[in-house]
Order: structure tokens, then C-alpha cells, then sequence
């Protein structure tokens, strides 16, 4: 076990690597696009209003993998000579998750009292600084623990990246035990990998979210179960 | 495109993949609603064994990638000769990784009954398994249905892992057809369709049964007290 250990740590590690890059930088990519989707859908401009709600409820339709395998084998294929596997899996991550952020969003901008439109509408400011300086201020901080529970699910949904060949965490344990033939043990560890990323984002996020409920009394409470209920 | 929809051996290919996520879908979810409601009534149990041993699934299952639980159980017990169909695994991964979420929702939704619906029961000299079934369920019931709808088009949706461990579902069939024919478009679109159709479905199922159950008088009582 400790020779197998000693040979399968520093892959695994490389993956994981890879793992937290893709995630991180698909979760930046989505929250950008999210961020434009989820308010186009909450303050409902004409026709791009509508065209966020369709581009949103679209992708939530639609099983990851098989938008990450189109994403690859149908669209980069297609326009790229020599298409890379990393930048179809970030292009189809960043897009995906930017539907689902959206609806995060969307739910934060809900939660904006009509007293708070009021009161930056009292303070004289013009709407695009509102928006800036006002609304997405109190979208984010309210809506973090959703945010962060969506970059947990994008953690575990880039072992997906394996599929199209990624060498991420699940596909660097795959290419050891494809040779060591002990893939119990190997896919164990991978599995405790995982979670010790994803337990201690959750946690750290508990933590922020009932550093929150003291800051505000509690205001938040009602809506982070209307999120997650 | 249409040439292609009106090909009857494609329609037949389609179609098998359909059932068969559909079978999985259905079977899991049964499996992991059960599950779930176990773990959730576990985690409630004044037994501190019990308590654990729920809150330990729930934190393990949910925080490890199911395509990672689906090699576990088709891979990894085979490595040790432990050989499962993978039509089980499947039904195994998806129910164990969904009743993980379920647990919380169903444990949400308990929570978020005041207490004094407990205490009302209790006066009224119910049992404690009396509360739960007559006052406690019924309630949280009506509270948890749209998460529980969510958890269930999202265990649909992630059954397109099963394909890779060799169950010929609907997205084995796209990915085939994808990869091996190289038509990507045509058959991503069909079967994008075909997804979002059924998630549509089940979605719409869920709202009927939440607007058959719901009881204006009593959500209103929840509401004062």
C-alpha cells in the first residue's frame, strides 16, 4: 500500500491540480455570465429578459455531460483544427454554470426590498450605479452559501472533464489503475480527495452563513431556505 | 435533420435508449425517496449511533462525484471480484447519491415546521410516531414537493452517467452516435430534446401533484401560528 501511495500521490496531486483550476476558472467564467443572465432575468429588460430566461431554463434541461461531449465533438471540432480538450471542458463548464448561477442571481435580486430600491432611488443615483453599487453588493452577500454550494457541484462535476479527456483528478487515478489494477483502493482515495476539497468548502461557508445571521439578525435566514427549500 | 428523425432504425435507437433511462430514473427514484426519508428520520432520532451514522452518509455521499461512486461500485468491486450488473450499479449510485440530497431536503423541511405544531400535537395526546404521521409529514409534504421535484430531474439528468459504465441509456446512444458516427449535431439535438422533454415532464407531474395536495386552509393555519 505505502509503495503504491508513494507512486499514486503525486499524479493524483497533479490532477487535483488540474481539477481545482478547472473549476476555479469555470466558476469565474460562469459567474461573469451568470451574473449579466441572472439580472437580465430579474429586471427584465425587453427581449433580453426573455433570451436570459431561455438560455437558463435551456441548459438546466439538459444533462451536463452530453453538453460538455457537444461542446467538444460538435462545436470545437468543427471550428478548430487540433481542438483541445481543456478549453472545450472550461468553455462548456463556464456556460453551464453560468445558467445556474443565473437562477442564483435571479433569486437575489427577489430578495432586494422594494424600501432598498427606494432608497437608493432617494439617494439620487442613476440606475446602471445602483445596480453596481447597490443591488449586486446585496445579491452576492446574500446569496454566498448558494454560490458556494453551486462551486461544490462544479468541483464534482469536473471529474466530467475525464470523459473528454481532461487529465483532472478522476482521470490521473483512471491512468493508475489502468496499469496497478488496484482500482478500489485508488478510486477510495480519489473519493476521499473529493471530499476533503468539497467538505471544507461547505464549511467554511456554514461559517460564513451564520456570521451573516448575527450581522443581520436573521434577515437572511428566510431567504436562504426559500433558496435551498 | 428530418431525414434523420424519419430513419426508423434511428427512431428504434432513440427510443430503446429512452426506455432505459426512463427504467433507471423511475427505480432510483423509489429507491432514493426511501433512502432519504431513513436518513432524514435517522438524523432526527434521539439515538446519538443513529445520528451519526445518517449525517456521515449525507456528508460522504454528497460531497464525492457520482461518476466517481459509479466506478466504485462497477470498477472497484470488480478489481476485488465482486461483480455487480451494471444496470444495478447504476440504480445503486444514482439512489444512494440522491437519497443523500433527499435526506437534507426532507430534514429542511421538518425543521422549518414550527415547533409549536409539535407541541400541539403532543397535547393533544398524540404518540410521537402519531405526531410525526398526522401532523409533522403531512406539512412537510407540502413544503419540500418542489425540492424533491428538482432532486428528481436532476437524478434524471445525471443517469446519463451510466453510460459509462456500458448501460445502453438514451446518452449512450448520443455519445455513440456523436463519437463513433461523428454526427455530433444531429444527434445532440435529438437527444437534447428528448432530455429536456422528460424533464419538462416529470416537472409538470410534480406541480399536478402539489396542486392536487394543496390545502389553502391549512397553509394559512401554518401561517398564523
Amino acid at each position: 500500500m505505502s509503495d503504491l501511495l508513494i507512486m499514486a500521490l503525486p499524479l493524483l496531486g497533479t490532477g487535483l491540480l488540474y481539477t481545482v483550476i478547472l473549476a476555479g476558472t469555470s466558476f469565474m467564467g460562469g459567474l461573469v455570465l451568470g451574473t449579466l443572465l441572472g439580472g437580465l432575468r430579474a429586471e427584465q429588460p425587453p427581449v433580453l429578459g426573455k433570451l436570459a430566461a431561455i438560455y437558463i431554463e435551456l441548459l438546466r434541461g439538459i444533462p451536463l455531460i452530453l453538453f460538455i461531449v457537444f461542446m467538444h465533438y460538435g462545436v470545437m471540432s468543427v471550428f478548430l483544427e487540433r481542438p483541445n480538450f481543456f478549453v472545450s471542458a472550461l468553455v462548456a463548464f463556464s456556460l453551464f454554470e453560468a445558467a445556474y448561477i443565473g437562477e442564483i442571481v435571479r433569486s437575489g435580486f427577489r430578495s432586494i426590498k422594494q424600501s432598498e430600491r427606494d432608497a437608493a432611488e432617494a439617494l439620487g443615483l442613476a440606475y446602471p450605479v445602483q445596480l453596481i453599487y447597490v443591488y449586486l453588493p446585496l445579491v452576492f452577500s446574500r446569496m454566498m452559501p448558494a454560490l458556494v454550494g453551486q462551486l461544490i457541484t462544479l468541483v464534482k462535476d469536473t471529474s466530467l472533464a475525464s470523459i473528454v479527456g481532461v487529465v483532472e483528478l478522476t482521470r490521473a487515478g483512471e491512468i493508475i489503475y489502468q496499469q496497478t489494477y488496484n482500482d478500489l483502493e485508488i478510486l477510495l482515495l480519489q473519493a476521499f480527495i473529493y471530499f476533503v476539497v468539497c467538505y471544507s468548502l461547505s464549511k467554511i461557508s456554514r461559517r460564513w452563513e451564520v456570521q451573516q445571521h448575527q450581522d443581520n439578525a436573521g434577515a437572511g435566514g428566510l431567504l436562504l431556505q426559500s433558496i435551498q427549500g | 435533420m428530418l431525414a434523420f428523425w424519419l430513419d426508423p432504425a434511428i427512431q428504434q435507437l432513440f427510443f430503446n435508449g429512452l426506455v432505459v433511462t426512463l427504467k433507471l430514473t423511475v427505480l432510483s427514484s423509489v429507491a432514493a425517496l426511501i433512502i432519504g426519508l431513513l436518513a432524514a428520520f435517522l438524523r432526527h432520532s434521539p439515538l446519538k449511533l443513529f445520528v451519526m451514522a445518517a449525517t456521515m452518509y449525507v456528508e460522504l455521499f454528497r460531497n464525492t462525484p457520482l461518476l466517481i461512486q459509479l466506478y466504485v461500485y462497477y470498477r472497484g468491486l470488480q478489481s476485488v471480484g465482486l461483480v455487480l450488473a451494471p444496470e444495478v450499479c447504476g440504480v445503486l449510485a444514482l439512489s444512494l447519491y440522491t437519497g443523500a440530497y433527499l435526506a437534507e431536503v426532507f430534514r429542511s423541511g421538518l425543521s422549518a415546521i414550527p415547533q409549536e405544531q409539535h407541541d400541539a400535537g403532543v397535547s393533544l395526546g398524540l404518540n410521537r410516531p402519531l405526531v410525526y404521521q398526522l401532523v409533522l409529514i403531512p406539512q412537510a409534504v407540502r413544503i419540500v414537493l418542489p425540492t424533491v421535484g428538482n432532486q428528481l430531474i436532476a437524478l434524471m439528468k445525471n443517469s446519463s452517467l451510466v453510460a459509462f459504465i456500458t448501460v445502453g441509456d438514451l446518452f449512450h446512444v448520443i455519445y455513440k452516435g456523436s463519437v463513433d458516427e461523428f454526427r455530433p449535431m444531429e444527434y445532440f439535438l435529438t437527444g437534447a430534446m428528448l432530455y429536456l422533454f422528460v424533464a419538462l415532464s416529470i416537472a409538470g407531474l410534480v406541480r399536478l401533484v402539489e396542486l392536487t395536495w394543496k390545502q389553502p386552509e391549512l397553509e394559512a393555519g401554518v401561517r398564523h401560528v
